[in-house]
């Protein structure tokens, strides 16, 4: 009997969560999709719709721009940066580390928007691509050092120490040794990287001013007619073209990374 | 091919010394062992000569090069780790090549000396593997292949057999120890394990809280232990250690261990610096006693606790007034709990400390 209720009740949270999801998957081949779930004919005209935009055909492709040079600039440097701190010991070391982490959590977030945006004012960096990049990398950067250092804790020195022995230089130790051990930390990093740029509003919406350079996130307001009221049919067609890239590369690096077990080493 | 030596070399951490005032010169082509519980800066010693660590202070030479402050790469030395250390994203046979590799030799010779070594060590059937696909006893002979391929002057050992079960760390040992002899490159080897010390090396080093406490032959090691640290440490069970006081018995030297007097038939040279009645300790190897059962009035009595046959040889021990001592029998015994014995000494054998803990005499 209490078994049975837990599950019930499991279902219905379950259920609760599952909701906008499924909503997100029918909405839109749905011809006149509302906020409700519901199943109709499918089609594809929302889609059809949705390419017309021209906005937002480049939205997509302003935000793959932006979460990819993003991603490619701030996983090596995060990784470069996390291995100093992992193998090097420096005065100040971890002083430095904890204060990083930090300030991140200010920079990223909304109580640095007037300093970020009078900095890229005078840099002469609003309304440009590179200007966005470089506040994410900035952002970013810390965090995933962070997330990669504890990465880089984990594999043990002896590996590096035996490439050392073995006649290599500091340098070859670095790329034939540590850095391809350190990729399935990376493919981690690089994934949270291009997700979280991927699903930026408000920089873009405030660093950028130009329709031409909105990424997808900012871009969705095409989709609300002139007296504001939102194109469901639309939106929720873009909303689903929107997560496919995210949902790929989380597949592709899951496959190909995951979580691997490392022989070689027996402890 | 080259020696190895270390002139007064210490090692810090922070405030921790390590590794202190050590000076070992290692022959050409010598197999020397690096002795001692874990914590006894053995394995920072050897991590100075692979140069892995820096000394504090100090100078490390291979060959007649001084190459304190060469790095690693510049030393020709190959290192076998504890836990091997294979590169996990590389097959075996780029784990062997790759000191080739990082030399620039070319691709056919590399090929070539990888499946030569790895024929060598019988490993030639597993090369596109994986570290993570092959088993311990594997992967220690492609981290010694990968050791051998470019030919070092010195060969240096962390632990390389503490990961093997005891039958193949046996086996191990052996084929260790004949590849060393056949390739006559200088070798050190750390170890904690005082049985593979004494059955592979020509020379072992005793450590203990980062100094050298003894240097020898392992067979002299074991014999003529330099003090009670030592002899503890070495043989299996470790030897026996009486306290007792020197006194005069009929005339001559002897120890009195609780009611019994032992006449030091040879009294070691420097005995004279120890006074009448000062504490001295007796070592005595389980295998230099005999066991009496009865008759003889001379000898230390005691009474048997524990008989332990282990096929080759059995180990008697016995309760006396003086302590516990562990006997081994090498003949058939039916001796029991309970029974009453007297213990005579091989008095050729016997070992004398002071009360420092130092050994009296040579």
């Amino acid at each position: 009997m209490k078994r049975a209720l837990c599950v019930v009740a499991l279902l219905f949270i379950a259920g609760l969560f599952a909701l906008p999801i499924l909503w997100l998957v029918t909405a839109p081949f749905n011809e006149r999709p509302t906020l409700g779930l519901q199943f109709g004919k499918p089609t594809l005209s929302n889609f059809e719709g949705v390419f017309r935009n021209p906005t937002a055909v480049r939205g997509l492709r302003n935000s793959l721009l932006q979460a990819a040079a993003t991603m490619l600039i701030a996983t090596p440097v995060a990784t470069m940066a996390a291995y100093a701190f992992s193998r090097a010991s420096f005065p100040g070391q971890h002083t430095i580390l904890y204060f990083l982490i930090l300030l991140s959590s200010v920079v990223s977030g909304v109580s640095a928007m007037v300093p970020l945006y009078v900095l890229m004012q005078t840099l002469g960096l609003i309304d440009k691509h590179v200007g966005l990049v470089m506040v994410y990398v900035g952002g970013l950067l810390p965090t995933n050092m962070f997330i990669m250092k504890d990465f880089v804790d984990s594999i043990p020195r002896a590996y590096e120490e035996a490439a050392l022995v073995d006649g290599s230089t500091p340098r070859q130790v670095l790329l034939n040794i540590a850095f391809p051990l350190c990729r399935p930390g990376m493919a981690v990093i690089a994934v949270l990287i291009f997700v979280s740029t991927w699903s930026n509003f408000l920089m873009p919406f405030i660093l950028l001013r130009s329709a031409s350079k909105a990424p997808a996130s900012v871009a969705i307001y095409t989709f609300f007619n002139e007296v504001g009221i939102p194109l469901i049919g639309l939106i929720a067609a873009y909303s689903f073209i929107y997560t496919f890239p995210v949902v790929v590369l989380y597949l592709i690096v899951n496959r190909k990374f995951g979580f691997r077990f490392y022989g070689g080493i027996k402890g | 091919m080259a020696g190895v030596h270390l002139e007064d070399v210490s090692k810090n951490f922070d405030k921790v010394r390590a590794v202190c005032d050590v000076t070992i010169t290692i022959a050409d082509g010598e197999f020397f062992t690096l002795l001692g519980p874990s914590g006894c800066g053995k394995t920072t010693t050897l991590r100075m000569v692979a140069g892995l660590e820096s000394p504090t202070f100090g100078r490390v030479f291979i060959g007649d090069r001084d190459v304190t402050k060469e790095p690693p790469k510049n030393r020709n030395v190959a290192m076998v780790f504890q836990n091997y250390a294979l590169y996990p994203h590389m097959t075996v046979a780029e784990n062997i090549g790759y000191p080739l590799r990082i030399r620039n030799k070319p691709r056919a010779q590399i090929d070539k000396g990888v499946v030569d070594v790895a024929e060598s060590l019988a490993i030639g059937d597993i090369l596109s593997r994986r570290p993570s696909e092959i088993s311990g006893g594997q992967q220690q002979r492609a981290a010694l292949a990968r050791a051998i391929i470019h030919e070092p002057d010195v060969f240096l050992f962390d632990e390389p057999l503490s990961n093997l079960d005891a039958k193949l760390r046996a086996d191990a040992r052996t084929f260790l120890k004949d590849l060393q002899a056949r390739m006559g490159i200088t070798t050190v080897y750390v170890t904690h394990d005082q049985s593979e010390a004494m059955a592979m090396s020509d020379r072992v080093a005793v450590m203990d809280q980062g100094r050298v406490v003894q240097v020898g032959p392992p067979l002299e090691v074991y014999r003529r232990p330099a003090s009670v640290f030592v002899a503890d440490f070495l043989g299996n069970p470790s030897m026996n250690l009486l306290k007792g006081n020197l006194t005069l018995h009929e005339g001559t030297p002897a120890l009195q261990l609780g009611a019994t007097a032992v006449p030091l038939v040879q009294p070691p040279p420097g005995i004279e610096r120890i006074a009448m009645g000062d504490a001295v300790t007796l070592g005595l190897r389980p295998e230099d006693i005999s066991i009496h059962v009865q008759g003889d009035e001379d000898g230390i009595p005691g009474e048997v606790r524990v008989v332990e046959p282990l096929g080759s040889e059995t180990l008697v021990s016995i309760k006396t007034s003086v302590g516990s001592v562990k006997v081994k029998v090498f003949h058939d015994t039916d001796l029991a709990p309970g029974d009453m014995v007297r213990l005579v000494t091989n008095p050729a054998r016997v070992r004398l400390f002071d009360q420092a803990g130092m050994a009296i005499g040579r």
